[in-house]
């Protein structure tokens, strides 16, 4: 029986380390967030759903701004909407002590929005089952927490890991088949998914634009703030502009409330190349990152 | 608790260290951890359920003593009675209450009178229908004289309640099963590293297999009008792989488990899918629960013996209860009585013996008359499955026709990516279980020759790949029944 043992025992200690090889690897080079759960605290953020996460590439920002401390810190449309957990989790992974930094916050109608009977209940809020409810802790590597509290799917992680790269300043690079039959089947598809699952189901809601508020009063007390709005499609703006008509106007006023810069894309939307209509693909010219930085930098003469 | 769980993870090894090192010289003590673990394992689920199984064990303990010294046929008759009642009266309680009285109303309403009786919450405990079994086999065969009744109370709750195979079986014999908690166990390496291999093979049938089967299968079951007729005909494919990968590899799993205390539990499944015909089919599939029918149903009411209509109706006896004891819904019954349909022209025809050897012994290929008979014996199985796995008859039939239309001859829907990966490792799993049709398990000899750096490579890789195929996590089909 010792025989037994022992050899079990060395079986199971070459598969413990086999399977924490696996496992690690695949959070790290398979899942779409893990990365931004292990880097430390940062002083720059870009903040907003996947459409900043593919669409915004820190690298670039920090060469034509001077700088090297831009954290590319957006989620999705379920995770990241503007709310109180998102604010929270800006809070944890921001440093205390920053004061010059730039926050870039890109909105759109989605995430100031909500389904449920009331835009407006808290408690009806997507978020409330995201990752930020999952994970405490946002500066630990390895992120136990979030490996444990998102062990699923990781064959899924697995067929992800082959066309989907988390950089470490946090962007998301996302290489899928760019022919324009691809293009337009993915376009069509999201934008059908948006009709069904959002439009016809959400609300504009006015607490998660006071959240928005919120955000840049808390950033603001930490370096420059500015809004923008990443362009989509044609047809994912017209979908937009459908369900909410007034966006620019509404975040404009914000912005002049609070007294930062905005500026929304959509009238140039027809330069960009999209990966489905509503991410930008990120391998073009003209390449919108380097539009945002020349606006900043234009913005800071 | 689940074999799949962390929990059993936790569970297993603080349980084995008890078994061997601390209670091994001490078969009483060793007995009796079996029986404290076992109702840990049961009780993890729903501890209020235990008293069932408790009830149960006394009930068949003090109606076997009863039995030993009792001769007169009133009484013991008497006595069997008692069991039978007892045992099958909770069975009949907990999972057919409901069906009987919905059926007693629709009766009702079909004669113009309306009854208002409300049906019952009744949870169905797991695994009710396999140690009811167990348990009624031995009070059957000490009323059968066949062996003494046990004295031991703790060793039999332990042949009740053995949590390797409580809740999903193997249905245990008492006559094999319950001398083995009478006599010493000793430690057998290869006999463990046996049970291993087993359990690895069963976890990877389960997890990697029927887990990914079952998301296609649910996924066209569920939205059946909006696939095509040869989607519908992939979707019961992929619930024949499900529950056979499902409901084998808990069998494999129990069984390895087995092997690691030291125990012999009998064989489930013998490749039901390569068979030749139904009947053989039906000796290869659930085989603990077909030759329990057989032996307490199907012989004690004259078997194959006597006129036609006798046979006739003993073959569909057998067939549509053992539907009824998978679950209360009509659509069980139908997939008893189709079995019923198919098996009994090769029982008339004196032809259900036939193929009782395995499948190309000896050989890579089958030859083509019996690759053609796997075939239309599968097809016939995968028509039967449609009943099972729908919701009601009618579901079922408009499941039916369904593939039966004309969109069943255009390229079936992929739903994504990852269903080819399935089908893939599908593919692969069924050449494995043709590889090794001839052992007791598919990968029971695999490797066993092989320089062991490359023999542990294997188990390394099928365990990843059951690792990465974790998340899915989906109880046992079986569990249900």
């Amino acid at each position: 029986m010792l025989i037994f043992f022992k050899k079990a025992l060395i079986f199971g200690l070459i598969l413990l380390v086999l399977a924490s090889g696996m496992i690690y690897y695949l959070f790290r080079y398979g899942d779409a967030f893990y990365a931004r759960f292990t880097s430390p605290k940062q002083t720059s953020l870009i903040l907003g759903n996947s459409r900043a996460a593919q669409g915004i590439r820190p690298e670039i920002l920090n060469e034509v701004l001077v700088r090297n401390d831009i954290y590319n810190f957006s989620f999705t449309i379920e995770d990241s909407p503007y709310g109180a957990k998102y604010l929270q989790a800006i809070k944890k992974k921001l440093q205390n002590n920053v004061n010059d930094g730039i926050f870039i916050l890109s909105v759109d109608p989605w995430s100031l929005s909500s389904g449920g009977s009331n835009p407006n209940d808290e408690n009806q809020f997507t978020e409330l089952k995201g990752l930020f409810s999952t994970v405490s802790s946002y500066n630990q590597n390895p992120n136990l927490e979030y490996i444990f509290n998102n062990f699923n799917e990781l064959i899924f992680r697995f067929r992800q890991s082959f066309y989907v790269h988390l950089h470490s300043d946090g962007w998301l690079e996302v290489n899928v088949g760019m022919e324009e039959t691809k293009i337009i089947k993915r376009a069509e598809k999201k934008v059908s998914e948006y009709k069904e699952k959002y439009s016809a189901k959400y609300h504009f809601s006015s607490v998660r634009l006071n959240y928005l508020r919120k955000t840049i009063q808390f950033l603001k007390k930490h370096g420059r703030v500015y809004l923008v709005r990443i362009p989509v499609s044609p047809q994912m703006l017209d979908l937009e502009n459908t369900y909410c008509p007034d966006f620019d106007e509404i975040i404009s006023k914000l912005a002049s409330d609070e007294n930062i810069p905005f500026k929304s894309w959509m009238d140039e939307n027809n330069k960009y190349l999209y990966t489905d209509g509503n991410h930008l693909y990120y391998n073009t010219k003209p390449d919108f990152t380097h539009d945002i930085g020349n606006w900043i930098k234009g913005l800071q003469k | 608790m689940l074999f799949n769980s962390l929990d059993f993870a936790i569970f297993l090894p603080i349980f084995f260290v008890l078994y061997w090192f601390v209670f091994s010289r001490n078969l009483r003590l060793q007995n009796l951890l079996i029986v404290i673990s076992s109702y840990i394992f049961y009780g993890w689920w729903d501890w209020r359920f235990l008293s069932l199984i408790v009830i149960s064990t006394l009930i068949d303990f003090f109606v076997g003593l009863s039995l030993k010294n009792e001769n007169s046929t009133k009484k013991r008759k008497f006595f069997l009675s008692l069991s039978i009642i007892g045992n099958l009266g909770m069975l009949g309680f907990f999972k057919y209450f409901n069906f009987f009285l919905d059926n007693f109303q629709s009766a009702f309403t079909l004669f113009g009178t309306q009854l208002n009786v409300n049906t019952l919450h009744i949870i169905l405990p797991v695994g009710i229908s396999f140690y009811t079994f167990q348990t009624l086999s031995y009070t059957i065969d000490v009323y059968r004289r066949k062996m003494p009744p046990s004295e031991d109370i703790i060793s039999f709750s332990a042949y009740v309640s053995f949590f390797p195979q409580l809740v999903a079986g193997p249905i245990e014999r008492a006559t094999h099963f319950l001398p083995q908690f009478l006599k010493e166990r000793k430690f057998n390496y290869s006999k463990a590293v046996d049970g291993m291999r087993q359990i690895l093979w069963g976890f990877f049938k389960k997890l990697v297999i029927a887990d990914s089967a079952a998301i296609y299968a649910n996924m066209i079951f569920n939205n059946s009008a909006d696939y095509s007729g040869s989607t519908l005909l992939l979707g019961v494919f992929f619930f024949a792989v499900q529950i056979y990968g499902d409901f084998s590899g808990y069998s494999d799993i129990a069984i390895g488990l087995g092997k690691l205390f030291g125990f012999d539990l009998m064989r489930n499944f013998a490749n039901p899918y390569f068979s030749r015909d139904i009947a053989e089919f039906w000796r290869r599939w659930h085989i603990s629960l077909s030759s329990w029918f057989r032996d307490y149903l199907y012989i004690p009411i004259g078997g194959n013996r006597g006129p036609i209509w006798k046979k006739i109706r003993n073959i569909f006896a057998i067939f549509v209860i053992s539907g009824f004891w998978h679950g209360a819904n009509w659509t069980f019954i139908v997939w008893g009585a189709l079995n019923a349909l198919f098996f009994l022209p090769l029982m008339l025809f004196k032809q259900n013996r036939k193929n009782l050897d395995v499948i190309a012994a000896g050989k890579m290929f089958p030859s083509f008359r019996e690759a053609m008979s796997i075939i239309v014996t599968f097809a016939l199985t995968l028509f039967a499955w449609i009943f099972f796995r729908s919701a009601s008859i009618g579901t079922a039939f408009a499941y039916i026709s369904g593939i039966f239309s004309t969109s069943f001859f255009s390229l079936p829907t992929l739903i994504n990516s990852e269903m080819l990966i399935t089908l893939f490792l599908t593919a692969i799993f069924i050449a494995i279980e043709w590889i090794g049709r001839e052992s007791k398990y598919a990968i029971e000899h695999v490797g066993l020759s092989w320089y062991r750096p490359v023999r542990w490579a294997f188990y390394y890789s099928i365990i990843l790949i059951i690792i990465l195929s974790l998340g899915k996590e989906q109880a046992f089909i079986y569990f249900q029944f």
